[in-house]
């Protein structure tokens, strides 16, 4: 088969490329933000300055009562810097839906020009099934005119093997589908109505 | 909060029960209610810490008798501040995730 000579999307769009280095960058820096996050609320339960467990948990306040003690809680310093930290991860965020937002724009401009260039193709290729369909068709046209031909004359045919062209349908019906699919493609534009073989044009 | 009235003619009563309902659960957030969600529809829109915690994936649940907001703290644990009744067994609750409220507070930002 002749080899499908298929374009790139980035090919039409220089800012294609561009966009999605520095989406991806900024995923990767969320990545890491996350990380770091984590590292942090690690190492802060390491030296056990953090709640453990939160002090917002009722059952940790019940526990802390019965104990007489106040439930541990977040030193200044490390609110400040997890605070600093989710902002942050959540700027990245918006940033990074902002540059998916951008690439998205810049793809669908490509695929309008990417689909004027493959739609001559497109249309051959339906085109060349529709032809074969056709074709099909006829075949079908005759097996069933000489297979009508034999019931008339009394001829128990059967026993030769009945293998009817069930997937393409009954040559007399605009309803099988062979004619369903040619319809669609004269519907779409790909073939005229009159291409469609008279007995199975709707 | 009109969300959690059962008809139109609850919705003024309901709003009116829930903007004072007091916090349940001591956590450094506002005392009730009305003034959590009106703090939080102020920060959301420039970040998602609110207190000593992390609303970004959070929810907020409204019951007819209580308001709880479901969130992170900032080391990361799931936690659940609560206004009114501490246990609201199979009370019907509209639940609104935070990033719902965000967007819809963005939109109007964006509109003045």
């Amino acid at each position: 088969m002749k080899p499908i000579p298929i374009p790139r999307l980035s090919s039409f769009s220089t800012a294609i490329a561009d966009v999605t280095k520095r989406r991806d960058d900024m995923g990767a820096q969320i990545v890491a933000a996350e990380k770091e996050r984590h590292e942090t609320i690690l190492a802060i339960h390491r030296r056990g300055i953090l709640e453990s467990p939160p002090p917002t948990e009722p059952a940790a306040l019940r526990v802390s009562r019965l104990l007489g003690e106040a439930p541990p809680p977040i030193v200044p310093e490390s609110r400040a810097q997890l605070a600093e930290m989710a902002q942050r991860i959540f700027d990245l965020k918006a940033a990074w839906a902002i540059l998916d937002a951008r690439l998205k724009v810049e793809q669908s401009k490509a695929n309008a020009h990417a689909l004027a260039v493959v739609a001559p193709e497109y249309r051959k290729r339906i085109r060349a099934v529709c032809e074969a369909l056709r074709g099909v068709h006829a075949a079908n046209v005759e097996l069933h005119a000489f297979t009508n031909a034999l019931d008339n004359e009394g001829i128990a045919w059967a026993s030769l093997g009945i293998v009817a062209p069930n997937a393409v349908g009954n040559p007399g019906n605009p309803y099988s589908p062979a004619g369903q699919y040619l319809k669609d493609a004269a519907d779409q534009g790909f073939i005229e109505r009159n291409e469609i073989p008279e007995s199975i044009r709707q | 909060m009109a969300l959690a009235a059962d008809l139109v003619k609850d919705v003024v009563p309901t709003v009116t029960v829930l903007r004072t309902l007091p916090i349940s659960t001591p956590c450094g957030l506002p005392a009730t209610a009305e003034a959590m969600l009106t703090r939080l529809i102020d920060i959301l829109p420039h970040g998602p810490v609110f207190g000593d915690y992390d609303v970004d994936d959070g929810f907020v649940h409204i019951a007819d008798d209580s308001i709880s907001l479901e969130c992170l703290t900032l080391a990361g644990h799931r936690a659940c501040a609560r206004y009114g009744a501490l246990f609201t067994g199979i009370a019907h609750t509209v639940t609104i995730p935070v990033s719902t409220i965000r967007a819809i507070t963005v939109a109007i930002k964006d509109q003045k």
